[in-house]
């Protein structure tokens, strides 16, 4: 039997709903069948076992994606559908689909190439849809962290005549004397210094 | 800044190392708080994940440079069981034990009321599941449910390693289904589980709010039983050897730091806080000291090797270890044997998980470490001291369930203590 004239059928998790439905119509709209938009919790195999889809759309750092993965390694599950990945001329697709934060799952017999181009929809939508901003809030964070670092390095090798080596070992130890965040010295030394500096008038102490 | 012995420099010093909330991510954690990847000259950003599916597909394509694993994990990425094949290694253990197995408060008194006079104890908790299961079949009652955190992780194996130890058959008997560790507490309260195996501090969580009661620990299925890796992609392990040893070499000595047990309360401190796993401090804390309570108004349990980081040669990757969980995978339906036969094993072991990855790492840190790959397990109910290894280690006892044991197939036991090898030892 050829499934090739009938839609895809696509089911979509997701827990932003606003992005599930804006993703939903675009894919209606580009002559998919959407049968299911789910927020994506514990009940997903309910919902996959009822709706039948052709492939699920799912956030990447959902928590219900590892529910879903219990259907992958159940022999007699049908329909049963299994996170799409690499075969090497869609490989790009996928990655791009990762970075964007949405994962597919294609059920078996479903060919890749049928699902690309909702793939790329997806990617589009999510793209657009920024819910990564806790990642990059986090990546800003570290970068604030190692800057902060840097600057302490800065002003113990200017105050004690020393190299950076010796610098950061310097604040290591202050660490781990003290049972403190490694950050956390760093900040102490940076505010620190700004304060003394201050308070001799000798602001230009402190570079940046 | 490297480290002394080591003047190789890393491929690559940017990195992004994925993470999940569990008390059992301080190795990475410690190493990045307490500047272990800094003075091996690494920048890390550790990004935080809810699902291990995320976890696995980040580092397949390259988001993540490593991420903590679960145990089996880089073994069912490289067979491609429940998902693609990527090839992936990993050249460290992260973490020994750590997680445990609780039920509701009606299984409970259940439990309590199957095994009669006795007191129900983590020794007959799976007799008296066992009396339960039979009971319902009998009168037609719906199956136990139960909850464990990934298809082919640590915790749904350690459910059936419980469970079969009373009889009862995980596919016919029971119910399994996954469910995210964050979600288990409230699973269990609105009745959609009966009971769950997972890491800390979900378990501690759950009896804290009075929602259920752990019934058995890791530690009694399998004393120092091994949990979390650092997993990487085979080709990014070939294309940044110097970095890969770089960050082994981070993290072993962050996991040492972690051991101490005059820093486990910093570091239940250090990882309670928001950016890793947001929960109260009370939540980790006592697990973390080696504490355990069992019920909500019970006493603190001493375990003190309820979590393990680093003593007991805990980070090395035994090869043994890797053909166990294929094991456990086949019993559980996941591997055919048709695919993978069983004598297949210890080589596909050995291709993920990476011995001489470690000792290249350890020998740069002056560590003693093991020079065999494979160890038996169940024959040591006691500490035990090896010495197939560079310098004596003094190992933990590594005690199965109903004293059953796990035997090496392709290499001598290391048991009884052989003469010393050629190796050239660790350099001190």
């Amino acid at each position: 039997m050829s499934k090739k004239d009938t839609p895809l059928r696509i089911m979509i998790a997701d827990d932003d709903q606003g992005r599930a439905h804006t993703l939903a119509g675009a894919l209606t709209h580009a002559g998919y069948q959407v049968v299911a938009v789910s927020a994506g919790d514990t009940q997903l195999p309910a919902v996959v076992a009822d709706s039948e889809p052709d492939l699920v759309l799912i956030n990447t750092g959902s928590p219900s994606r590892d529910t879903l993965e219990q259907l992958t390694t159940i022999r007699h599950q049908q329909p049963r559908p299994v996170v799409m990945f690499a075969s090497d001329e869609d490989r790009e697709t996928i990655r791009a689909a990762v970075q964007a934060g949405v994962s597919a799952y294609v059920t078996q017999g479903v060919e890749n190439a049928r699902v690309t181009s909702v793939i790329e929809t997806a990617i589009a939508q999510f793209n657009q849809h920024q819910c990564v901003v806790d990642e990059l809030k986090k990546t800003k964070q570290t970068l604030e962290e190692r800057k902060t670092l840097d600057r302490a390095k800065g002003i113990l090798m200017k105050r004690r005549g020393c190299g950076e080596e010796e610098a950061f070992k310097l604040l290591r130890q202050a660490a781990m004397n003290h049972k403190k965040r490694l950050g956390q010295v760093a900040e102490e030394i940076v505010q620190a210094a700004a304060l003394m500096d201050a308070g001799m008038g000798a602001v230009k102490g402190v570079e940046r | 800044m490297t480290g002394q012995q080591d003047k190789t420099h890393p491929e690559k010093v940017d990195l992004q190392i994925g993470f999940v909330p569990l008390s059992d991510c301080a190795p990475l954690v410690a190493a990045y708080e307490k500047g272990f990847f800094e003075s091996e000259g690494l920048h890390v950003t550790l990004g935080r994940e809810r699902s291990w599916a995320a976890i696995r597909d980040k580092t397949a394509f390259g988001v993540y440079d490593a991420a903590q694993m679960l145990y089996p994990m880089p073994l069912a990425s490289t067979l491609g069981v429940g998902g693609p094949v990527v090839p992936m290694v990993s050249g460290l253990c992260l973490s020994l034990g750590g997680n445990a197995i609780t039920v509701s408060e009606a299984l409970f008194a259940e439990m309590d009321a199957a095994v009669g006079d006795e007191d129900l104890a983590e020794t007959n908790s799976a007799l008296a599941v066992a009396k339960i299961v039979a009971a319902r079949r009998e009168a037609g009652q719906p199956a136990l449910k139960f909850g464990c955190v990934f298809p082919t992780s640590t915790h749904h194996y350690e459910l059936r390693h419980w469970l079969r130890s009373a009889g009862v058959d995980c596919d016919l008997d029971v119910e399994l289904s996954v469910v995210p560790p964050p979600d288990m507490p409230e699973a269990m309260r609105s009745g959609s589980i009966d009971g769950f195996c997972v890491g800390e501090p979900w378990n501690s969580i759950t009896v804290q709010r009075g929602w259920g009661r752990i019934v058995m620990t890791k530690h009694t299925l399998w004393n120092n039983g091994p949990e979390k890796v650092l997993g990487v992609t085979q080709a990014w392990a070939e294309q940044h050897p110097a970095t890969h040893r770089a960050v082994l070499r981070a993290i072993i000595a962050a996991a040492a730091w972690c051991d101490e047990p005059a820093n486990r309360d910093e570091l239940a401190r250090m990882i309670a806080a928001e950016r890793y796993l947001d929960v109260p401090l009370e939540a980790v804390r006592p697990s973390m000291l080696g504490e355990l309570r069992f019920t909500q108004d019970g006493p603190l349990v001493e375990m003190p090797d309820f979590m393990v980081f680093h003593r007991y040669a805990a980070n090395f990757p035994w090869v043994s270890h890797g053909r166990w969980f294929l094991e456990q995978m086949t019993a559980a339906g996941q591997i055919d044997e048709a695919d993978y036969a069983p004598e297949e094993f210890d080589s596909i072991a050995a291709e993920v998980l990476r011995p001489e990855a470690y000792r290249e790492a350890s020998a740069e840190l002056g560590l003693a470490y093991p020079i065999i790959d494979h160890k038996p397990e169940g024959v040591h109910p006691e500490k035990w001291t090896l010495t197939q290894s560079t310098r004596p280690i003094v190992m933990g006892p590594d005690r199965l369930l109903d004293d059953q044991t796990f035997s090496v197939s392709s290499e001598p036991s290391a048991e009884p203590p052989s003469e010393p090898h050629g190796h050239a030892p660790a350099p001190s």
